[in-house]
């Protein structure tokens, strides 16, 4: 379990967190001058492994098995030799076994999304991209793909910027996890500066620094909750068939928008009733459609 | 719960560590070691401490079909530090995984694989394994049999599966052998009815979906009349009905009359399934045995129908698929195997001399293009002499190709671009036909005189036309690599919690380093911490200063007793007499006793201060020395408790 803690967190770029505990532990063994520090900064060291090791249950990327590994080369397969729009379907379903097996991967929601490209299916194609990229930011290949299938369901990618926007500048090029590691790194180095302040005579140089790195980790724990509040707060959906949004739940009102909402239109769920969806369209406005028409996320 | 000696420090560094270093090795192991004929086994191999090995060597196999079913990287690395000693692990290997299905039955050996590492062999174990034949019955019958067994490539063949069951005895002969297994149907495995043990190169004509569904028993969830196909509905992954825990399948069925193995004419219920398939390629490709398993009903007894477990397997088949025939093969044949259509089209119809044209050639129809190649039409009669060819392009599009030429017209006297012969093989003719596409008409002119300057620009017209840029169209490909293929799985919920044990636990040593900054900031309290250890280290110094000699100062030790009721109770050391301490005591609350003896020690130091250390009562030093230890322990433990 260690061992698969220290690989994990290999792959997780956490060699600074390493050597962080390597000079807190060198440190505790000075001379009996610093005895009075020794004894607490022990105690950090244990804090700090007891935090380190309970990142592990929060989850580290893991590795396919046998079973996975098997079904991704099945699926790629079915991709490669894909002839027709069912094939390519046929792919997309078989990557869908991987995912519903536990397996969540961004390429994984990659690859699924060039396979409902190539079937012609472009909401089910954005649908997965936007999943692929919360695991992905910086992809650039995923970036054009997702690029292309907007370009093609006639929806551009929305340009303008909030106030907000500009402050979480990061927002978009780090993946959900990676913030998360983020402001664990922070919020240690908070609490080991806070602690050291107590023990050593520069205070007030210490209490400086800490309070910049805290306005960091304050700015990065927002950051979390905006990706919290946005992916598993809020419910994201794509249209995948040329649909009337109704201004009610049933097919006898009137319709919401002075046009169909076309296959990879994006929207924002607001509520549910039975077969229908209440959905907002960035820009346009808020109507209704069936659901046997939407794919949500 | 932990202690920090024994934490485990887990590091990443990139400097150099201590390298444990194994021994290679062969791990064998399989799923099971006891199967009917027909059935398989997962036979796992796994090279072991390894760093990019070769693939196993499976010899001596030849009572066993393999089939590598995948592989799997088990490179890892880590770096541990355990009390401060650092150990970094290092495992390379590969896993190959097989399917093993013996040919034949009885008590068997799967052989010792091997693989050669560093010029040295490895050799894996051996497993032995007992394959049981099934027994001889003609109560189910199980026959495979194929419709053709040489085709040529996009020639369909068809499996068929004939299931035989022996009607049932007496007065149950009018129900469905297939209906009487009470909610556990007998299960039938059909490895050609599982998209994903179809042999690559054969395309099945239908989907197994296609196939079963029509036939998913309606009865199936009371009485079950019908079996099990591959488990689907089990445990399928590829189940259509997820929440049907067995589904049912009823075959068409008919009644006939086979001969038993007595020799005597019986009534059977025949069921068939087929499946047709497409060869891809040319090779002989296998289908797996056929085997089913389960209770069928074989006897009469009071309590009404009596019957038997039964495991009948089928025998394995193979086609071939042979290449399409050299005789008779025409010089315009481009290796199109089936039915296509051959069009062309030339782009600008009117040019001069030496101006490039296009000749768009597109080959699209049923059958298979892996071996298709671009008519070589620099041999094609009226081509050749009137036109400078260059190599085609080609590009694939939906059941075809498309390849693209570019000409150059040589003189001004053609008319028209000649028929582009091409030749294809029709698997149903089983013989070459030849296509050709329609003339183009043309109009060539003569070259135009150029100045100078037209032909500059002309130049950089185009290479500006030509100059390579990035396509902005066409999607990007997909990840293949398992190296990298991560699953992210998040979990707000403990991160969360994460953090608050992180908060909890700094809370928690920051109270303790406040208590203990508290305290030390209290000069009372710090005496009385440390007065039993300085009386300790007074009373170590004491005796150090009386040496050999062994005499020590009832004077001193009295000053002792007297410095630790004074650290205790926060009076003053300096001229405490044995009334001050016993004063000091009952103000403690310190017990009578104890009282008695410091007053009594106290004493005996006043008297030695007095000049009657020789008195009566004096005892020896070492008694002294012993009886101050014991008042010390005694006194500090009773202090601690009041004071």
């Amino acid at each position: 379990m260690l061992e698969q803690f220290t690989e994990c967190c290999g792959r997780a770029g956490l060699v600074g967190a390493g050597v962080l505990l390597s000079n807190t532990s060198r440190r505790g063994h000075k001379s009996a001058k610093f005895d009075v520090v020794r004894k607490p900064l022990q105690g950090c060291r244990g804090f700090c492994l007891l935090s380190l090791l309970m990142l592990l249950a929060t989850g580290c990327g893991t590795v396919p098995d046998l079973e996975t590994s098997r079904r991704f080369q099945g699926a790629e397969e079915t991709f490669a030799t894909a002839k027709s729009a069912d094939d390519f379907v046929q792919a997309a379903a078989q990557f869908q076994e991987v995912l519903d097996g536990g397996f969540q991967s961004g390429s994984v929601y990659y690859n699924q999304g060039n396979a409902w490209m190539q079937a012609g299916q472009t909401g089910r194609a954005i649908a997965a991209y936007r999943l692929a990229q919360r695991s992905l930011p910086r992809d650039p290949y995923l970036a054009a793909n997702l690029r292309q299938a907007l370009v093609k369901s006639g929806n551009a990618e929305a340009n303008g910027k909030s106030i907000l926007d500009y402050v979480f500048f990061w927002q978009n090029s780090l993946s959900y996890s990676e913030k998360a590691w983020l402001v664990t790194l922070l919020l240690i180095c908070v609490l080991l500066l806070a602690l050291a302040g107590q023990l050593v005579s520069f205070q007030t140089e210490l209490k400086r620094i800490n309070a910049c790195v805290a306005v960091v980790l304050v700015l990065a724990a927002v950051s979390v909750a905006r990706d919290w509040s946005q992916i598993e707060l809020t419910k994201h959906g794509a249209i995948v068939a040329s649909t009337v949004a109704r201004k009610g739940g049933a097919d006898s009102y009137e319709p919401a928008f002075n046009q169909s909402l076309v296959d990879g239109t994006e929207f924002v769920v607001m509520s549910e009733q039975s077969d229908w969806l209440q959905i907002q369209v960035v820009g346009i406005g808020a109507g209704w459609v069936p659901v046997r028409n939407c794919v949500t996320y | 719960m932990m202690h920090s000696k024994n934490y485990l420090l887990l590091l990443l560094l990139v400097f150099p560590a201590a390298t444990v270093a194994q021994e290679p090795e062969l791990i064998v192991e399989v799923d099971r070691q006891q199967l009917y004929l027909g059935e398989s086994i997962i036979y796992n191999v796994t090279v072991n401490h390894v760093e990019n090995p070769s693939v196993p060597q499976l010899d001596g196999f030849d009572d066993f079909v393999v089939d590598l079913q995948g592989q799997q990287s088990l490179n890892s690395q880590q770096i541990t530090i355990i009390n401060g000693r650092q150990r970094q692990i290092i495992r390379r290997g590969m896993l190959y995984q097989y399917k093993l299905t013996p040919n034949v039955a009885g008590d068997i050996t799967i052989p010792a694989p091997t693989v050669v590492v560093n010029g040295d062999t490895l050799q894996g174990r051996t497993v032995p394994i007992t394959v049981v034949a099934p027994e001889e019955q003609d109560t189910v019958i199980l026959e495979c049999s194929l419709d053709r067994e040489n085709v040529y490539p996009m020639q369909p063949v068809t499996i068929s599966l004939t299931l035989a069951v022996k009607q049932l005895p007496g007065e149950f002969a009018s129900r469905s052998p297939l209906s009487v297994q009470a909610g556990d149907p007998v299960k039938l495995s059909v490895s050609w009815l599982d998209d994903a043990q179809v042999t690559e190169g054969l395309e099945p004509k239908q989907s197994w979906r296609e196939i079963l569904e029509p036939i998913v028993s309606a009865s199936s969830r009371r009485q079950s009349d019908g079996l099990q196909i591959n488990e689907i509905g089990s445990q399928s992954a590829f189940s259509l009905f997820e929440r049907s825990r067995k589904t049912v399948f009823l075959p068409p069925s008919k009644r006939t009359t086979r001969t038993t193995m007595t020799g005597e004419d019986a009534g059977y219920v025949e069921y068939q399934l087929q499946r047709t398939f497409v060869p891809q390629r040319v090779g002989t490709f296998r289908f797996e045995a056929a085997s089913i398993k389960g209770m069928f009903g074989t006897g009469e007894s009071e309590q009404g129908l009596s019957g038997e477990n039964i495991y009948a397997v089928s025998q394995p088949l193979s086609v071939t698929v042979k290449d399409v025939p050299l005789e008779g093969r025409p010089e315009s044949y481009i290796g199109a195997i089936g039915m296509f259509a051959v069009t062309a089209d030339v782009v600008p119809s009117t040019a001069s001399v030496g101006t490039p044209m296009t000749l768009t050639l597109t080959v699209a129809g049923e059958g298979t293009l892996a071996d298709l190649r671009p008519p070589n039409i620099d041999r094609i009669p009226g081509i050749a002499e009137h036109f400078r060819t260059y190599d085609a392009t080609e590009k694939p599009i939906a059941n075809g190709r498309v390849f693209t030429y570019s000409l150059r017209a040589l003189n001004e006297n053609i008319t028209e671009l000649p028929p582009i012969p091409v030749a294809c093989f029709d698997v149903e003719k089983e013989a070459y036909v030849s296509l050709a596409t329609p003339a183009i008409p043309l109009t060539i002119t003569a070259a135009q005189q150029l100045a100078t300057s037209d032909i500059v620009a002309s130049q950089t017209a185009a290479s500006n036309s030509s100059q390579l840029a990035v396509s902005e169209t066409g999607l990007f490909a997909n990840h293949t690599s398992l190296q990298t293929l991560r699953a992210t799985n998040f979990s707000m919920k403990q991160w969360m919690t994460l953090w608050g044990m992180m908060i909890a636990g700094y809370l928690t040593l920051s109270v303790g380093v406040q208590r203990r900054q508290r305290l030390r900031a209290d000069p009372a309290l710090m005496r009385r911490r440390t007065a039993r250890s300085r009386a300790i280290e007074s009373l170590r110094n004491i005796r150090t200063a009386a040496g050999s000699d062994d005499k020590v100062s009832a004077e001193a030790l009295s000053k002792v007793v007297a410095g630790l009721i004074a650290d205790f109770t926060g009076g003053a050391e300096a001229g405490m007499t044995s009334v001050d301490a016993a004063a000091a005591l009952e103000r403690a609350d310190v017990a009578e006793e104890i009282r008695r003896r410091v007053a009594v020690f106290m004493d005996q130091g006043d008297a030695a201060r007095f000049g009657a250390r020789s008195g009566a009562g004096f005892a020896d030093s070492a008694t002294i020395t012993q009886d101050c230890e014991r008042l010390i322990a005694d006194l500090s433990r009773e202090l601690e408790k009041r004071c």
